[in-house]
């Protein structure tokens, strides 16, 4: 990729240098003979100068080399820094390109540039998906978005995005099930609920919000000390119950949506044998056992 | 076939990692509770006088979680000063004279034969099927809105020998 994006750029220039419209914008010119000759430094100092330049700044040609310089530097010197300025410079840069070339000139090579640096965004945002750099992991899978669907009309952003929220909220929800922090349930409800409100019927984020109601009520009656009196015992039974019952339509939506998932069956059964409803756990566990045979 | 191998790596790369049940617990709860429950038992009746240095629990049929959680609470709790004993048993005709018998609802059929061998011998009947409570247990736990209650037979528990605190009675679904 790396390979097609520089013969794309050097393909440009070598338009670019015969272009006489650039005649009047020489530091264009003295950028672009900086980059040609890897002086980046050199090549940024007359790029920004060039931007005072109004002819210049309206022409896509000046924002193009201005992003792949930019781009030059986040990836020879900024590369493990994900909050790159250079990169950001670089985005910003290309989309002005795309915008200014009305004729779709180098609308390929700025796409595939764009496209590099959302997949960048992408590597940064998974990079950081645990609770200490959420956010910046965050600011990353927006700038991914972003750039993505501007650029590329097949773009599945609702699917990216649940895929997203679901492991973000699986990080805290492994710091809660550690911990019992309030705040680490708070965010992983929050970005269950989020894949959620991108698609109420995808089954993962049905099953996953299941699993953290579940586990919830688990949690309740497993740190219950043996000697609790009755009427607390009756007390946390009942809030263990609950969260059960919470747990239940979730889980009912993602059977019914794959009713041949294994996981899905063992959570019904789970949920209700944890409900002390018998008749319809054996139901489940038949199921289950019906599943292993035809397997 | 190398381009559709580059790109299923791509597609494998390009996906956050997604979370399937690792988080899944498989706790069995409402054995923990029955066990919370017999530990107020053992706490709340009052047994006859005797000269056994434990206090032990028999428990008729299977279930295995059950039994652990039970040795889990025997690990850690004591009855006044006496340490808590927890066996299994298959048959009744095995078990001797224990504080409490549990009789688990595969072993149900064996509760009019415990009834009498253990009547004022001071064991406290616990069972855990409809009408059992009306059969000589002098507990029986039951269900209600999927909550774990329990039904107390005062009468039962007079013929074997125990007095029923106020608390217990209080607490019960039904007083028989």
């Amino acid at each position: 990729m790396y390979k097609k994006l520089n013969i794309l750029f050097f393909a440009f220039l070598f338009a670019f240098a015969f272009n006489s419209i650039y005649a009047q914008t020489y530091k264009v010119q003295q950028a672009y003979d900086c980059v040609k000759a890897g002086k980046l430094d050199s090549a940024k100092y007359y790029i920004e100068f060039s931007m005072n330049d109004s002819l210049a700044k309206s022409d896509f040609q000046t924002w193009y080399i201005k992003g792949f310089i930019y781009k030059e530097l986040y990836k020879q010197r900024e590369s493990e820094n994900i909050t790159s300025s250079a990169r950001k410079i670089a985005v910003e840069s290309f989309n002005k390109a795309l915008e200014l070339d009305k004729e779709k000139q180098q609308k390929e090579s700025i796409v595939q540039n764009l496209k590099f640096l959302g997949s960048k965004y992408f590597n940064d945002a998974k990079k950081t998906i645990d609770s200490v750099n959420y956010t910046k992991s965050l600011d990353c899978f927006n700038n991914y978005i972003n750039i993505y669907k501007s650029v590329d009309s097949n773009f599945d952003e609702k699917s990216k995005s649940i895929e997203y929220y679901l492991s973000l909220s699986y990080y805290f929800q492994e710091i809660y099930e550690r911990s019992s922090s309030s705040k680490a349930l708070d965010k992983t409800k929050d970005y269950l609920f989020k894949a959620l409100e991108i698609n109420s019927n995808s089954i993962m984020a049905n099953k996953n919000m299941a699993v953290l109601y579940y586990n919830m009520g688990v949690n309740i009656i497993k740190k219950m000390d043996y000697d609790v009196d009755l009427e607390e015992l009756y007390k946390l039974q009942e809030e263990a119950t609950k969260l059960f019952k919470n747990a239940e339509p979730y889980m009912t939506k993602a059977y019914n949506l794959s009713p041949g998932d294994r996981t899905i069956l063992e959570g019904m059964q789970g949920i209700y044998y944890q409900l002390n409803d018998a008749e319809k756990s054996n139901e489940f566990k038949k199921k289950l056992e019906d599943l292993n045979k035809q397997n | 076939m190398k381009k559709i191998l580059i790109f299923i790596l791509i597609c494998f790369l390009w996906s956050f990692d997604l979370v399937d049940y690792s988080l899944y617990q498989k706790d069995d709860m409402p054995s923990k509770i029955k066990s919370s429950f017999i530990y107020n038992f053992a706490k709340s009746f009052q047994w006859p006088e005797s000269n056994n240095d434990q206090f032990s629990i028999a428990i008729l049929g299977d279930n295995t979680s059950l039994l652990n959680y039970l040795t889990e609470m025997s690990n850690t709790k004591m009855i006044g000063t006496k340490k808590i004993a927890v066996k299994k048993y298959n048959s009744i005709s095995e078990v001797s004279k224990p504080e409490i018998l549990y009789i688990l609802p595969d072993k149900s059929s064996a509760l009019s034969d415990a009834v009498t061998k253990f009547k004022g011998k001071g064991t406290l009947l616990i069972t855990e099927k409809a009408g059992s409570a009306n059969a000589g247990a002098a507990i029986n736990f039951v269900i209600e809105n999927n909550n774990i209650k329990f039904e107390l037979n005062k009468t039962s528990a007079g013929k074997a020998g125990l007095v029923v605190s106020s608390k217990i009675e209080t607490m019960a679904l039904k007083v028989f």
